[in-house]
């Protein structure tokens, strides 16, 4: 088998809830060896996609390959070789940490009882939990069963880990725990598929970047694909906005604010050094001249909106 | 994947506390018919009588007991908890994207059933028979038909009445098993699985009723009383047999289509 | 694994599949019984000389009654004072009660009948009878004297261990009954207990009888009666079937007597001595004792013209009759018992009957498809198999 150039990609991917679509057609392309930050306001369908890719729901339209093969129908290859956090962890609250880890190994179908106690010991060294292996999962923390969760998807060695929020409910230092965690994945070679509804964790270690908004894919790409794609700025500070105002919108860039003596307008493929001649030869004082690039909130509020509230 | 679901299932307080109170129904018997000196012949549930005279038949006399309510009730919780039970602590989508597989662990979730059903049926003969033999003096077995048997046949014909009663239990486990793919709710496919387990006898004591009760599953649960007749009447048992086949049959397979084609939100 | 739409619904028609299957399996036997064997013509004459004709000494087989007189389900509704005994007579007036019976000759019989969780057992070999009632562990043991007569003379001891009358037993008994009263005639061979058989149908020419008609299936090779069947007017089911549904012609093994096993209750009763016979039978120290209710019951009504076709009446457990009349005949004949007091509270009768009045007084009816039973208040007992207003015309003039 060719090693294929996408570790997850899906054409038209359609998922209907009665009427309501949660995911609406969207078309992914995550490229092996990314970490793709898979980013959207809760209730935009991240997690839909995430169930439809690993085969939990029926996806009412399109199709979806996972490391190159078409799903769901090869989920039985396919599936051991991905690790997944799902909506949170969970576990049977009866049992200790690596009875739980034993069950779900045992659950699979290339369950490898030689090795088990091996892998155990190690996903759970991995993320820090060996000394309260033994202890029931009754009693551990909230981010003790993240953790867990994730020594879950650890137990064997994955080329796609698939994490839904996986620095949900963590303290601070777990949470850079999981990002050097994932880190390192990466840099074994696995491709990492993070949701987050948290611009500044997906900022700090993806690679690409896709956004949702009300079961649409709004955007995708590497970071600095999507920055440009939000559109750089020109910011002017003269002493006449307004006859600079008037210039640029001459030259054609849209967007024009005056505030005082800045005046702010999207350049849009035009060049700053065209536009600072133009002002200058109209007679316009410019004191300084700079094109800014968007930060990644920009692009995100610019493509899903502002404020907090739920999408639907 | 067997051994660790039974290992998952049997470790929990809640089974573990269903188990010991179903040893303790029989011991209980004994212990009543011990401490009042036994009651008079024909008196109280069948075999109750034979108790104070041979402790082995607090066994079966814990069996005919348990069978009404008790064991249905038991076999509901644990049927019924089966998938819903999964869905609502979350652990079936870790389960599928294991992958276990849709049908292999429905198959799976049946067996254990099937293995907690044989696990109830052996504690109430075996709480049975230790505490008969505790309390009581044991010896030759005497039949229904008035017939006499060795102690060791006549443990050995309990311990297979109990059996028949396990295999007696699996129409019922396997409506429940569909009623749990039905449901994120466990309390909600336990009590409607024990809620079909009324009906069921309801109906099978309502002479109205009387063209369908050979349908009804509950219909043959004293047929394991057969076995303790000389020679053993094998009709009722092999119609049991029959119709919890048939349930199983045609329940399975509805968990079946039911589960495999799911969409897993919990 | 979720596959396509059409393809997860088509996963529905598994289930509805295997539950065709089952149907079908279920139901073949009954279809493919409608078959009917292949028979020469006979007439009604040929048949009955068939039966009386008809020498099978040894046999073995399963049979079955099934009662369905339309009244509730009376042992049900008795309280649980009541549950357990093994041998309620009330017992049979509903439901399927099945029973195993091996005969070898009239000095060697034994027949069982398993109940829930319970079996009663009757023993006879020769001069000694046993009957085994699981619940209690009781056993009677009857001596019978040593020149027992013919297993058919009415005059035999009543205390004879034959607790449920057989299928043959009961035919023959009705056969000797034809009457001008009565229509007879020969319907299509069928099978029962998997053999081939004429039908015999009685139907009584008199409107005020309940009974629409008899049929008594008779074993086509050897004349053996094997099911009785008791039609209602206006029911197309019958209200009665007495039947084999299994039976082997061959001599039964197996032994006839029966050895009371340890921690049994065992009354002898010895019946080779005439004062104690009359002395078991004037004492009733078991109001409920099951074990003496159909045996005397049977008697009784053998004393009656032999109607033997009737369900057991709850009379067993009353205290005996002070006098006895029968008026009417044959089909419509009604039984006049004065003086006997009934348990009707305790048998559920009272939820059972209706109040009835008339010019003969008052009473409460007891109505089923076939018999009907009038409590009058007076004491009087009259009961027949003709409609209410036949019995109550015969308990005005009577």
């Amino acid at each position: 088998m060719t090693t294929p150039a996408l570790a997850i990609e899906t054409s038209g991917l359609t998922k209907r809830f009665g009427d309501m679509a949660a995911v609406d057609g969207i078309d992914l392309a995550v490229p092996v060896g990314s970490v793709f930050g898979f980013l959207g306001p809760n209730g935009s369908g991240k997690t839909t996609t995430i169930r439809v890719l690993l085969g939990l729901i029926n996806a009412s339209e399109g199709s979806w390959q996972v490391l190159g093969r078409s799903m769901p129908d090869a989920a039985r290859d396919v599936l051991p070789d991905v690790g997944a956090l799902i909506e949170g962890p969970a576990f049977y609250p009866w049992l200790t940490g690596r009875q739980n880890l034993v069950r779900f190994d045992a659950a699979g179908p290339d369950a490898q009882r030689s090795t088990r106690r091996q892998r155990i010991d190690d996903a759970l060294a991995r993320v820090g939990l060996t000394a309260v292996a033994n202890k029931k999962v009754r009693a551990y923390s909230f981010g003790m069963r993240q953790r867990l969760g994730l020594a879950m998807a650890l137990l064997r060695p994955r080329q796609l880990l698939i994490l839904d929020e996986p620095t949900n409910g963590m303290d601070p230092q777990g949470t850079r725990e999981i990002r050097n965690l994932t880190k390192e994945l990466a840099a074994e070679g696995a491709t990492v598929f993070l949701s987050s509804h948290l611009l500044s964790e997906v900022e700090q270690i993806c690679s690409h970047v896709a956004v949702m908004s009300l079961g649409k894919l709004l955007a995708q790409g590497t970071i600095a694909e999507l920055q440009a794609a939000g559109g750089t700025k020109l910011r002017v500070e003269t002493d006449d906005a307004a006859l600079a105002a008037q210039i640029l919108e001459r030259l054609g860039l849209a967007e024009l604010t005056v505030d005082g003596t800045t005046v702010l307008a999207r350049l849009d493929g035009h060049r700053p050094e065209d536009c600072n001649r133009e002002l200058v030869m109209a007679g316009v004082g410019v004191r300084s001249l700079s094109a800014i690039h968007p930060t990644l909130e920009d692009t995100f509020v610019a493509l899903t909106g502002e404020g907090f509230d739920v999408a639907r | 994947m067997l051994l660790a679901e039974l290992a998952t299932l049997f470790r929990r307080l809640r089974v573990k506390v269903l188990l010991g109170v179903l040893a303790a129904i029989p011991a209980a018997l004994a212990l009543a018919v011990y401490l009042s000196g036994g009651p008079s012949s024909g008196r109280g549930p069948t075999f109750l009588d034979q108790v104070s005279h041979n402790g082995m038949f607090a066994a079966l006399a814990g069996l005919t007991v348990a069978i009404p309510f008790f064991l249905p009730l038991v076999v509901a919780v644990v049927s019924g908890d089966a998938i819903a039970g999964e869905a609502n602590l979350g652990t079936l989508r870790y389960l599928l994207t294991r992958p276990s597989g849709r049908t292999r662990l429905l198959a799976t979730k049946a067996a254990t059933v099937a293995v907690f059903c044989l696990a109830a049926t052996v504690a109430v003969a075996l709480g049975g028979l230790i505490a008969g033999v505790i309390l009581f003096p044991i010896g030759k077995v005497v039949t229904l038909s008035g017939t006499t048997i060795s102690l060791l046949e006549g443990i050995a014909r309990t311990f297979a009445a109990a059996g028949i009663v396990a295999a007696s239990l699996l129409g019922l486990a396997s409506i429940g098993l569909f009623v749990s793919t039905l449901t994120d709710a466990p309390v909600g496919a336990m009590a409607a699985t024990a809620g079909f387990a009324v009906l069921s006898a309801v109906l099978d004591n309502v002479p109205q009723t009387r063209a369908i009760h050979p349908w009804l599953f509950t219909h043959h649960w004293l047929a394991f009383g057969d076995l303790l007749r000389s020679p053993v009447r094998w009709t009722d048992i092999v119609a049991d047999l029959r119709l919890q086949l048939g349930y199983i049959a045609v329940f399975a397979t509805m968990a079946w289509a039911r589960f495999s084609t799911k969409d897993v939100l919990a | 694994m979720p596959a396509s739409r059409r393809a997860r619904r088509l996963r529905w028609l598994v289930p509805v599949a295997v539950a065709a299957a089952i149907s079908l399996l279920a139901f073949l036997p009954t279809l493919s019984s409608a078959a009917t064997p292949d028979l020469p013509r006979i007439t009604a004459e040929q048949l009955v000389a068939k039966v009386k004709q008809s020498n099978v000494q040894a046999f073995s087989g399963t049979f079955q009654l099934t009662s369905d007189l339309g009244i509730p389900n009376i042992s049900s509704l008795q309280g649980a004072a009541q549950q357990g005994t093994g041998l309620n007579p009330v017992d049979f007036l509903s439901g399927t009660h099945t029973a195993t019976i091996a005969v070898d000759g009239p000095d060697r019989q034994r027949v069982s009948m398993p109940g829930s969780l319970n079996e009663v057992d009757a023993f006879h070999d020769g001069s000694n009878a046993w009957l085994w009632q699981s619940d209690g562990h009781t056993v009677t043991h009857y001596i019978l004297p040593a020149d027992k007569p013919d297993a058919n003379d009415a005059s035999k001891p009543p205390e004879a261990p034959e607790p449920v009358r057989t299928p043959d037993d009961m035919a023959k008994k009705l056969l000797d009954q034809i009457t001008p009263s009565t229509n007879v005639s020969v319907t299509t061979p069928d099978y029962v207990a998997d053999k081939a058989v004429y039908e015999l149908v009685l139907a009584p020419h008199s409107a005020d009888s309940t009974i629409d008609h008899v049929g008594i299936a008779v074993d086509a090779h050897n004349g053996m009666p094997l099911e009785v069947t008791v039609v209602p007017k206006g029911q197309t089911k019958p209200a009665i079937d007495l039947g084999f549904t299994k039976i082997d012609y061959s001599k039964p093994g197996g032994s006839f007597s029966f050895t009371p096993p340890p921690g049994s209750t065992v009354t002898t009763k010895d019946l080779t001595k005439k004062g104690d016979h009359a002395g078991a039978d004037a004492q009733k120290p078991e109001p409920i004792n099951p074990a003496a209710g159909p045996l005397k019951m049977t008697h009784r009504v053998h004393g009656h013209h032999g109607e033997a076709m009737g369900p057991e009446m709850p009379m067993p457990t009353a205290s005996g009759p002070e006098s006895t009349k029968v008026v009417g005949d044959d089909w419509t004949q009604v039984i006049i018992a004065s003086g006997v007091q009934l348990p009707v509270r305790g048998f559920g009768l009272r939820e059972a009957s209706t109040p009835v009045s008339g010019a003969w007084g008052s009473g409460r009816l007891l109505h089923t498809s076939l018999a009907n039973v009038l409590f009058l208040s007076d004491g009087r007992i009259a009961a027949g198999f003709v409609n209410a207003s036949a019995l109550e015309a015969a308990v005005a003039h009577g």
